[in-house]
C-alpha cells in the first residue's frame, strides 16, 4: 500500500514539469450546511501533446473540472500544476488557453482584431515569446478565415465564428488549450466540419489539450485519452486510451477499431446511469 | 469562400445600399414631415379662431423676422447651460457607474443617495441653489447635470455589466489586469447603453436649464428667462416662439446622437437595419 503510494507521489512529481497534473480535486456546491459535492477525488495526469477528452452525462462536473484547471473556479482540496506551475502562475504568464461553449468574440472588434485581443492583454508576460500580428494572420489563414480577416462576428456563420474563437486561444502560443463543448451550439454540419478542422489542426501542431463533450463520436475521433466520468457525484470512472493510429483521416469514423472504442465508451457511460446493458 | 480577396463581399454589395440608402431616406422623412405638417395646419384653424389662446403660425415666425439676434442670443446661452451641465453630470455619472461595478459595497451605499437625488422635485432644490451659488451660470449647471445624473448612472452600470460572463472568463484565464477588462471589454459593451442614456438625457437637460432660469434669470437671459418674462407680459407670441427654438435644440441634439450612434457603433444590433 506504503509502496503504491510511493509510486504514486513520484508518478506526480515526474509529471510536474512536463504535462497537467490534477491530483485529489475537491468542490462542492452551496451554502455552508447544504453543500453538494460537483467532483469528488479526481485524479488525472495529461502528458505534453495528449489530446485528453472529459465526458459523462450533464451534471457530472465535467465543466466544473475544466474551469477548476482554467482557474476560473477555486477547488475546496487538491491541487493543479501545469507544467510545474500552480494555475495562478500558469494563468500569469499566458500558458492557458480557454475556449468556452459560445465563441465569446468581441463584436466591435474584426475577425483579426479578436486573434490580436491575447497579445494586447497581459504583455509583460508574453515578451518573452516575440508574438507579432503578422502570426494573427498568418494562423487565421491557416484556419481557413484568411478572406474574413476584416470582417466582423456577426457577418460570420456560427461555426466560423467558434473557428475565430479557436484561433484567439492558439494565438499566443499557450502551454495547454482547454475547450468546454466548443462545437456543442453547432448544428450537426457545422460540428462535423468544425471537428475534421480541429483534428487537423492539432495533428499539425500536437498541443496539449483538455476538451469536454457530451459527443461520444467527438471524443473518439478527436482523442488520445478518454475520461469517463460519473455523477453526482462526479467521479472519474474510467479512462479509455484510444489507440487508432494517427493522422486520423476522413474516413477514421467508418474504422472497425473506431467502432470498438466507440462501443467501449458507450457501455462505461450507460454503467455511469445505473442502467442494465 | 478563402480564395476570394478580402473585401469582396462589401465591394460587391455597395450599389443595392446606396439605392436603399436612398429609399430608406423617403421613408424615414415623409412619415413626420406630413405629421408635422398636420399638426402645424391644426394649429393654424384653432389659432384663427381663438386669438387669444394661441398665437397663429405666421406670428410666430414674425417674431424670429423682427428680432433674430434676441432669440439667437438666448438660445446660445441656454445651451451653454444644458451642454455644459450635462456633460459634467454625465461626466461625474459615469465614473460614478464604474466605481460602483468595481465594488458592491459602494453601490450599496452610494445608489440610495442617487434615489433620493433623482425624487427631489427639480423645480423644489432651485431656488436653494441660487440662494447658495447667486445668480450666475454655476447654478444652471448644476440643476442641468443633476437632472441628468441618474438616468446616466443606471444606464452607465448596467452597460458596464453587460458582458458576456464567458467572455469575462476569457480574459480571467489571459489574466488580464482590472484596467484591461475595463478597456478591452467593458467600455466599450457600454457604449451603446451610454448613447442611449444621451439621447435621454440631453434633451432632459435643456428641461433643466429652462427650470433652473426660471426660478432665477440673474445675469443669464436664456429661453427660460424669455418665456418668465414674456408671460408675465401676457407676450403669447414671444412664448411660443421660444417654445419653438428649445423644441429645434431638442430635435438638433437628439439627431446629432442618432448620428453618432450609427457612426460609431455599427458593430451594435442597435444600429444595423433589418432588411425587410
Amino acid at each position: 500500500m506504503s509502496d503504491y503510494a510511493a509510486r504514486l507521489v513520484n508518478d506526480v512529481s515526474a509529471a510536474d514539469d512536463d504535462g497537467v497534473s490534477i491530483s485529489g480535486i475537491w468542490k462542492a456546491f452551496g451554502k455552508e450546511n447544504d453543500r453538494t459535492a460537483v467532483v469528488e477525488d479526481i485524479n488525472l495526469r495529461i502528458r505534453r501533446g495528449q489530446f485528453v477528452t472529459l465526458i459523462g452525462p450533464s451534471g457530472c462536473g465535467k465543466s466544473t473540472l475544466l474551469r477548476i484547471v482554467a482557474g476560473l473556479i477555486k477547488p475546496d482540496r487538491g491541487s493543479v500544476s501545469i507544467y510545474g506551475e500552480t494555475v495562478c502562475h500558469a494563468a500569469a504568464s499566458k500558458h492557458i488557453g480557454f475556449v468556452p461553449q459560445t465563441p465569446a468574440l468581441l463584436p466591435w472588434r474584426t475577425v483579426i482584431e479578436n486573434v490580436e485581443l491575447p497579445l494586447q492583454i497581459n504583455k509583460r508576460s508574453s515578451s518573452g515569446r516575440d508574438r507579432r500580428s503578422s502570426d494573427a494572420r498568418e494562423l487565421l489563414e491557416s484556419f481557413g478565415l484568411g478572406g474574413v480577416l476584416n470582417l466582423r462576428p456577426h457577418e460570420l456563420s456560427g461555426g466560423m465564428q467558434q473557428r475565430v474563437a479557436i484561433a484567439r486561444a492558439f494565438v499566443f502560443d499557450p502551454m495547454i488549450l482547454l475547450m468546454d463543448e466548443p462545437f456543442s451550439a453547432l448544428d450537426e454540419f457545422a460540428r462535423e466540419a468544425q471537428r475534421r478542422g480541429l483534428l487537423e489542426l492539432w495533428q499539425s501542431n500536437q498541443k496539449t489539450v483538455l476538451f469536454v463533450t457530451h459527443s461520444v463520436a467527438e471524443a473518439v475521433e478527436l482523442s488520445d485519452v478518454i475520461v469517463v466520468m460519473s455523477s453526482e457525484p462526479g467521479r472519474i470512472r474510467t479512462v479509455i486510451p484510444v489507440n487508432l493510429p494517427r493522422p486520423r483521416g476522413n474516413f477514421v469514423e467508418n474504422s472497425a477499431a473506431f467502432h470498438m472504442v466507440e462501443a467501449e465508451v458507450r457501455g462505461r457511460l450507460r454503467n455511469t446511469w445505473g442502467q442494465p446493458e | 469562400m478563402t480564395g476570394a480577396p478580402g473585401n469582396d463581399p462589401q465591394s460587391a454589395s455597395v450599389n443595392p445600399k446606396k439605392s436603399r440608402w436612398r429609399a430608406m431616406g423617403m421613408q424615414m422623412w415623409i412619415p413626420p414631415l406630413v405629421c408635422f405638417g398636420v399638426i402645424v395646419l391644426a394649429w393654424q384653424l384653432y389659432a384663427v379662431h381663438n386669438a387669444y389662446v394661441i398665437p397663429t403660425v405666421p406670428q410666430i415666425v414674425d417674431q424670429f423676422r423682427t428680432q433674430p439676434g434676441l432669440y439667437w442670443h438666448d438660445m446660445l446661452i441656454t445651451l451653454q447651460e444644458a451642454v455644459v451641465g450635462a456633460s459634467c453630470g454625465m461626466a461625474a455619472a459615469f465614473l460614478l457607474a464604474v466605481l460602483m461595478s468595481r465594488n458592491r459595497v459602494l453601490e450599496r451605499s452610494l445608489m440610495p443617495l442617487a434615489v433620493v437625488l433623482n425624487v427631489t422635485p427639480i423645480v423644489a432644490i432651485a431656488p436653494g441653489l441660487v440662494v447658495a451659488f447667486g445668480f450666475g451660470f454655476t447654478p444652471k449647471y448644476i440643476i442641468a447635470g443633476v437632472i441628468v445624473f441618474f438616468p446616466f448612472l443606471v444606464n452607465a452600470l448596467v452597460g458596464l455589466r453587460s458582458p458576456d460572463p464567458e467572455v469575462h472568463d476569457v480574459f480571467i484565464t489571459l489574466y488580464a489586469s482590472r484596467w484591461e477588462v475595463l478597456w478591452h471589454l467593458e467600455l466599450p459593451s457600454c457604449l451603446p447603453y451610454l448613447f442611449a442614456a444621451a439621447r435621454i438625457c440631453l434633451p432632459l437637460s435643456l428641461i433643466g436649464a429652462v427650470v433652473a432660469e426660471f426660478s432665477a434669470a440673474g445675469e443669464t437671459t436664456g429661453l427660460g428667462s424669455l418665456i418668465q418674462t414674456s408671460a408675465n407680459q401676457a407676450d403669447l407670441k414671444a412664448v411660443y416662439a421660444s417654445v419653438v427654438v428649445l423644441a429645434l435644440l431638442g430635435i438638433g441634439m437628439t439627431s446629432i446622437i442618432v448620428m453618432l450612434h450609427r457612426r460609431l457603433l455599427s458593430w451594435h444590433s442597435s444600429s444595423r437595419t433589418r432588411p425587410q
